[in-house]
């Protein structure tokens, strides 16, 4: 192997981002293999596990059924994002603390929270709530799928708002630290490859110390972070963009996506290698919707969902942090509530569509909502129905 | 937009190099785009906004921190007919030149 030929190939996996439907078919795929594994992809329960973990430690929350955050499943899928998230960057040359504005600040915070509280009604973000509960045929995935494009319309609407009426809250002083300098070649990839080296040795330690599954949870949340962070395939955009530009491109990779976890998920169940109830959430009712709805608006106000705010944390966007933050208090506060007030059984039924229209129909009826949504998207991409462009 | 705090990117000197003569009538940017510092959505969306106010045929500099950034605007381009003609980097910070669609 020749360096110039060395030199093409690492450019064309770190120098270029990667094709967004290639990466909505690695994600569906690798999410197919967590779930065969043990468990799907989710990312709020992780969220409120540092949430509980930081409350309990501050003595505000008693919870002595507690996993400790290095080896909570949830909490290990995230760590694994930040980090991925992070490594990618580093090898792109694209790490760097970038410090927004205040007023973003206080937006990033804002949305989390709304992320978190909304997560907990919908029994998970728009990965667990969502994503992998449309994939599992939870009927609660589709009251998400819902209430997610109305929060994303609402939130895109504040947003127009507070461009034209409060400009002031979207710019002034901002800081960049850290990233590569003008004129010197940057050690950033070389950083990088030393994290990846530690991160592949990370499962070997945690088995040595009688954990062989938390280093491969780990891991896998290494490999969704770094495929999101070199494709930047992102669901918010897959829900706010036909509001936007029209652009649909983001909107039928996630369709795609979905179709393919989903039909991994519906063999791993068929075949009886899963619980047929695994991942089906009692929220299709209000839950869902409302809890779609509260998120929707918080991931739009945030720039980032569950999954997105974690792999932009670990690039160095300090918003995204912010956004982290309320997120696990938000989640965290929310589900003590809802277990207080009792009503974390009365957020809608949990309904499994093949126990309703067979598995045949149930598959039928999720392709068909999938290419609908995909197909009204590109539509709209020049009929420019929903956009706001100017 | 207020003052920017940063250090040693080199943004203000490159800005005041005066352009190659031959360049800078099709490129002289009629406008800048501050949105070095801001995330998704605020770059496509920022320019959007700016590029009604710029003449048809007239270049808009947008100078950004987001890694996604050049990626939303070339999907915005894509939806609107407006054109991508430069782009550079300078450290952290991207230097995108959008023309307004004739």
């Amino acid at each position: 192997v020749t360096g110039p030929a060395l030199s093409a190939q690492y450019t064309a996996v770190f120098g270029r981002p990667w094709p967004v439907w290639a990466a909505a078919v690695l994600v569906a795929t690798i999410n197919v293999f967590l779930f065969a594994f043990d468990r799907p992809w989710t990312a709020s329960d992780g969220l409120r596990n540092w949430g509980d973990w930081v409350l309990t430690g501050l003595g505000l929350a008693h919870r002595p059924d507690l996993v400790a955050p290095w080896l909570y499943s949830g909490s290990l899928l995230n760590l694994g994002v930040l980090l991925g998230g992070l490594t990618a960057a580093l090898l792109s040359r694209e790490f760097a603390i970038r410090v927004p504005p205040r007023g973003e600040l206080v937006k990033g915070a804002g949305g989390g929270l709304l992320m978190g509280g909304g997560a907990m009604l919908a029994f998970g973000c728009n990965v667990g709530g969502f994503f992998s509960a449309v994939s599992a045929l939870s009927l609660s995935g589709f009251g998400m799928m819902l209430g997610l494009g109305l929060g994303a319309f609402l939130g895109l609407r504040y947003l127009l708002w507070e461009m034209e009426r409060r400009p002031g809250w979207s710019s002034g002083a901002a800081r960049v630290w850290g990233a590569p300098a003008a004129d010197t070649p940057s050690r950033q990839p070389l950083v990088g490859l030393l994290l990846a080296l530690a991160l592949l040795a990370l499962p070997f330690v945690y088995a040595g110390g009688g954990y062989p599954a938390q280093g491969v949870f780990l891991l896998f949340g290494v490999v969704f972070g770094v495929v999101f962070q070199r494709s930047r395939f992102c669901l918010v955009r897959a829900f706010r963009e036909p509001f936007m530009t029209g652009d649909a491109e983001h909107t039928r990779a996630a369709a795609l996506a979905l179709a393919v976890s989903m039909l991994g998920f519906t063999i791993l169940k068929f075949t009886d290698l899963k619980d047929r109830g695994d991942w089906v959430f009692a929220g299709a009712g209000l839950g869902a919707l409302a809890g779609g709805t509260l998120f929707g608006v918080g991931m739009t106000l945030a720039g980032g969902c569950g999954a997105g705010s974690i792999w932009r944390a670990g690039e160095g966007q300090v918003k995204l942090w912010a956004a982290l933050a309320g997120f696990a208090l938000g989640a965290s506060l929310a589900r003590l509530a809802l277990v207080q007030a009792g009503a974390l059984g009365k957020l809608g039924w949990a309904v499994f569509l093949p126990s309703v229209l067979g598995w045949g129909g149930a598959i039928l009826l999720t392709l068909a909502v999938l290419l609908a949504w995909a197909l009204l998207a590109t539509w709209n991409e020049d009929a420019r129905v929903v956009s706001a462009l100017e | 937009m207020s003052a920017w705090i940063k250090a040693g990117y080199g943004v203000a000197r490159q800005r005041e190099t005066p352009p190659a003569p031959a360049a800078a009538a099709a490129a002289a940017p009629a406008a800048v785009v501050d949105c070095r510092g801001l995330s998704c959505p605020w770059p496509s969306r920022k320019v959007a906004n700016a590029i009604g106010e710029v003449a048809p045929g007239g270049v808009l500099e947008v100078l950004a921190t987001d890694p996604g950034a050049p990626g939303d605007l070339k999907a915005f381009a894509r939806r609107t007919g407006h054109r991508i003609v430069e782009q550079s980097q300078v450290g952290a910070v991207l230097r995108i030149l959008v023309q307004r669609a004739q």
